[in-house]
C-alpha cells in the first residue's frame, strides 16, 4: 500500500543519487564552486566521497574530502522543499548569531544544489558530546552539558521566520507512539496489558489543557551525538526539518538519548544521570517555565524505548531484560514526577 | 489491566446498586422526592413505582419514579463529581431557554441531593429518535435527524460555558485509541498493516487541527437515543459530559452512531443517507464553522469503532464482521474526504 510505495520510491531515489554524488563531473561542476578555497586553486586535487548515513528515511548524509584537507558534508533529501528549507534555516542561523566566533554555532552553510536536493556545509569542529560523555573527567562532561543547554536556550529564542508550528495533537505524539506500540503488540501480544497500563499512566501526565508553553524552534534531533564541543565552543549539527513546538521536547530527547546510550554501552549510570541532570538544571535556571511538560515527553520517550526493546531480538537476552527494566523504572519515575507536578500546579 | 477494569466496573456497579436500595424506599420518596414536586400534583410515595433502569458500571445509575403516567421523575446517582456538574448544566440550560417555553429543551431539573450525589429531573416528552430503527412508524428518521440538528445548533450557539474546556486529544479520545490499537492488533496481528495504514491517514488529518480553534458548549454524548421527539418539542437528555469543545465532536458522533446503527440493523441505507444529509445540511447552515473539523472527528470516531469491533471480530445485528469491517473502512475514508 502507500507505505510500501513510498519506501520503494525512496530506495530508488537513493540508488540514483548515490551514483550522481560519486560522479566526477558532478563534483567538479557542482560541489567545488561552492567551496571557495578549492575553487580558487583551479587545480583538480584528489577527492573522495563517503555515505556516512543512509537510513530508511528520505535523506542521505555524505562526506566529501577534497585535497586531503577540506572536509565538507552534504545532506541530500528526497523532498526538494526540505532541502530548500534546511538550507534557508541553516543560513539564517549562521547569519543571526550562530556563526563563527559566537561559541554557540551551527555548521557553516556552503550552498545548495537544487537539482540534487543537496545542501552543503562545513564539518563541525571538535568532538561529539556522546564521546565526551563516555570518557574524560566528570567535571568536563558536566561543563559540556551546560554548554549544550545554553546552545539550546539560544536556539529556542532565535527568530526563524515562517516555521510551521506543530498542532497540539502533533506535539503530543500520541499517534506516533500508537503506531510504534502497535507493531510491538502485534508481535508480542503477551505484553499488551502492560502496554495499555503504561498508556494510561502516560495519559495521567499529559497536559491538562490546551494552554501550552509558547512554542519555540524545535531541533527535533537534539542529542549528544549532534553536539560538538571544541573548547568553549559548541556546534550543533543536523539542523533540518525544523518546526515550532513545545520547548521541553528537545530537552527530553537529549536526556533520553543519554539514558539510551548509557544502557546500550553499559555505561556508568550514575555518571550519565549526573550529565542529564546538569543539562536540565542549567536549562531550568534560565527558562523553568518551558519545562512544564518535560515529565510527559521524557515518559513518552522512555515508553517508546521500552516498547521497542520488547520485540528486539538483536540484543543479548540478559541485557535486553535489564534494559527493559531500566526503561520501565525510568518511565514509572517520570510518571510519578509528572503526577506530583500536576498536583502541585 | 483489562481484568482490573472489569472488576473495578463490577465493584462500582455493586456499590451504586446498594446505595440505590435506599433511594427507592417509600420513606425516601416521601421525605426527599415528593417535596420537590408541585404541591398540587398529589404525588404520594405509596402510588410510586420506583426502580433502577440502568446501571452498567460506568459510575452512573439511573432511577425512575412513576407517580402516574403524567408525573414521571428520573434520577441519576453518581459516584463522582459529574452529578453536581450535570445539575449545574441542566439548570443553566433550562434557565436560558431550553425549557417549556421553547421547542428545544432539556429535562426540567428538580433538584440535587448533595448528601446522596443524586440529581433529579422530570421525564422529557416524546419518543427517542432511535425508535425509528425499532420499526416505530411514528418516528421518521429523516425529519427527526433534522430536528436533532436544530437542537444541537441551538446548544452550540448558546453562550453557556460550564466546565473545563476539552483538550484536542481528549475530544478525539486519542489515548483511548492507543489502548484500543494495542488490544486490536494483539488480538488480530494479521490486521496490523490495515490498522497502521488507517492510522497514518488519520494522523495526516489530525495534525492539521489548528490550536485555539472555534469552541462551543458541547453535549459530549450526542446520540439518537438521547434525542426525544414530540409534536411540540425536541428534548435531549444525558448532559453529563457537556463541556466547551470543538462543535464537530457532537455532529460527528451523531452521524457515526446513526449510520452504524442503521447498517448493523439492516435498516434502509438510502434512508440513513437522507437522514445524514438532512442532519448535516440543517446543522451546518447554523454552525458552518464546524465543517472544517467535522471530517477529522468523524473519521477518528469511526476508527475507534473499528478498533473496538476488531478485538472480537464478532457479527453484529444482521451483519457479519467482514461486512462491518468493510463498512468501517468505507465510512472512515468517506469521513476523511468530507470538507475537502
Amino acid at each position: 500500500m502507500s507505505h510500501a510505495r513510498t519506501r520503494l520510491d525512496r530506495h530508488s531515489w537513493k540508488q540514483n543519487q548515490e551514483a550522481v554524488f560519486s560522479d566526477s563531473d558532478f563534483v567538479w561542476e557542482q560541489i567545488v564552486p561552492l567551496v571557495p578555497e578549492v575553487a580558487r586553486e583551479g587545480s583538480r586535487p584528489e577527492w573522495t566521497v563517503e555515505i556516512v548515513r543512509n537510513k530508511a528515511s528520505g535523506r542521505l548524509t555524505l562526506r566529501y574530502a577534497i585535497g586531503g584537507v577540506v572536509r565538507i558534508y552534504g545532506k541530500a533529501y528526497f523532498d526538494s522543499s526540505t532541502a530548500a528549507e534546511t538550507h534557508k534555516c541553516l543560513t539564517h542561523l549562521w547569519l543571526k548569531g550562530f556563526g563563527r566566533g559566537s561559541n554557540l554555532e551551527v555548521p557553516q552553510p556552503l550552498g545548495i544544489i537544487p537539482d540534487a536536493n543537496l545542501v552543503l556545509m562545513r564539518s563541525a569542529e571538535g568532538t561529539s558530546l556522546d564521546k565526551r560523555a563516555a570518557s574524560g573527567t566528570i567535571e568536563a562532561a558536566l561543563s559540556d552539558s551546560r554548554l549544550a543547554a545554553r546552545w539550546l536556550l539560544q536556539y529556542q529564542s532565535a527568530d526563524l521566520p515562517k516555521l510551521r508550528a506543530e498542532s497540539p495533537c502533533e506535539k503530543l505524539e500520541i499517534l506516533k507512539i500508537s503506531d510504534a506500540i502497535a507493531k510491538v503488540a502485534a508481535e508480542c501480544p503477551e505484553h499488551s496489558s502492560l502496554l495499555i497500563d503504561m498508556i494510561h499512566d502516560l495519559r495521567s501526565v499529559a497536559p491538562k489543557s490546551n494552554a501550552w508553553p509558547p512554542v519555540v524552534p524545535m531541533h527535533g534531533q537534539f542529542r549528544p551525538a549532534h553536539v560538538f564541543i571544541d573548547g568553549a565552543r559548541a556546534t550543533v549539527i543536523d539542523i533540518e526539518k525544523l518546526c515550532l513546538s513545545d520547548p521541553a521536547k528537545d530537552v527530553a530527547r537529549y536526556c533520553h538519548v543519554l539514558l539510551k546510550t548509557c544502557l546500550e554501552e553499559r555505561g556508568d549510570a550514575e555518571r550519565y544521570g549526573r550529565i542529564a541532570r546538569e543539562f536540565v538544571a542549567e536549562y531550568r535556571a534560565h527558562a523553568a517555565s518551558n519545562l512544564e511538560n518535560l515529565p510527559y515527553f521524557r515518559a513518552l520517550l522512555a515508553l517508546k524505548g521500552f516498547a521497542k526493546l520488547l520485540k528486539n531480538r538483536k540484543v543479548e537476552e540478559i541485557q535486553r531484560q535489564w534494559m527493559c527494566q531500566a526503561y520501565r523504572a525510568e518511565f514509572e519515575r517520570l510518571v510519578q514526577l509528572g503526577q506530583v507536578s500536576s498536583l502541585a500546579a | 489491566m483489562a481484568e482490573s477494569s472489569i472488576s473495578d466496573s463490577a465493584k462500582v456497579k455493586q456499590t451504586l446498586a446498594l446505595k440505590a436500595e435506599e433511594l427507592i424506599a417509600p420513606e425516601f420518596i416521601e421525605s426527599r422526592i415528593c417535596p420537590l414536586l408541585e404541591p398540587g400534583a398529589g404525588a404520594s410515595a405509596s402510588d410510586c413505582d420506583a426502580r433502577i433502569i440502568q446501571n452498567t458500571g460506568t459510575g452512573r445509575l439511573t432511577l425512575r419514579y412513576v407517580f402516574d403516567p403524567g408525573n414521571v421523575v428520573f434520577a441519576k446517582l453518581y459516584d463522582d463529581e459529574l452529578g453536581t456538574h450535570c445539575h449545574e448544566v441542566n439548570r443553566e440550560l433550562w434557565r436560558r431557554g431550553f425549557n417549556k417555553s421553547g421547542r428545544y429543551r432539556v429535562p426540567q431539573p428538580l433538584g440535587f441531593l448533595a448528601d446522596h450525589n443524586l440529581f433529579l429531573m422530570r421525564a422529557v416528552p416524546g419518543t427517542p429518535l432511535g425508535a425509528a430503527f425499532d420499526g416505530d412508524s411514528s418516528i421518521d428518521l429523516v425529519s427527526g435527524s433534522r430536528e436533532a440538528a436544530e437542537w444541537l445548533a441551538a446548544l452550540h450557539l448558546s453562550s453557556l460555558s460550564v466546565g473545563t474546556p476539552d483538550t484536542d486529544w481528549d475530544s478525539l479520545k486519542l489515548f483511548r485509541m492507543a489502548s484500543r490499537v494495542i488490544k486490536a492488533v494483539a488480538a488480530c496481528p494479521e490486521k496490523l498493516d490495515m490498522v497502521r495504514e488507517l492510522m497514518a491517514l488519520l494522523e495526516q488529518r489530525v495534525t492539521t487541527l489548528a490550536a485555539n480553534r472555534f469552541s462551543v458548549f458541547t453535549h459530549g454524548r450526542y446520540h439518537h437515543d438521547h434525542v426525544f421527539l414530540s409534536p411540540d418539542a425536541t428534548s435531549v437528555i444525558d448532559l453529563d459530559r457537556c463541556r466547551p469543545s470543538d462543535p464537530a465532536k457532537d455532529a460527528a458522533e451523531f452521524i457515526r452512531v446513526l449510520r452504524l446503527t442503521a447498517f448493523k440493523e439492516g435498516f434502509d441505507m438510502e434512508r440513513a443517507e437522507l437522514a445524514t444529509s438532512a442532519f448535516l445540511t440543517a446543522y451546518l447552515a447554523k454552525v458552518p464553522r464546524a465543517a472544517a473539523t467535522l471530517g477529522c472527528y468523524w473519521a477518528t470516531f469511526v476508527f475507534h469503532s473499528l478498533l473496538g469491533g476488531l478485538k472480537k471480530s464478532r457479527n453484529k445485528g444482521s451483519k457479519s464482521w467482514d461486512q462491518l469491517e468493510e463498512f468501517y473502512i468505507h465510512e472512515m475514508k468517506r469521513a476523511l474526504d468530507f470538507g475537502r
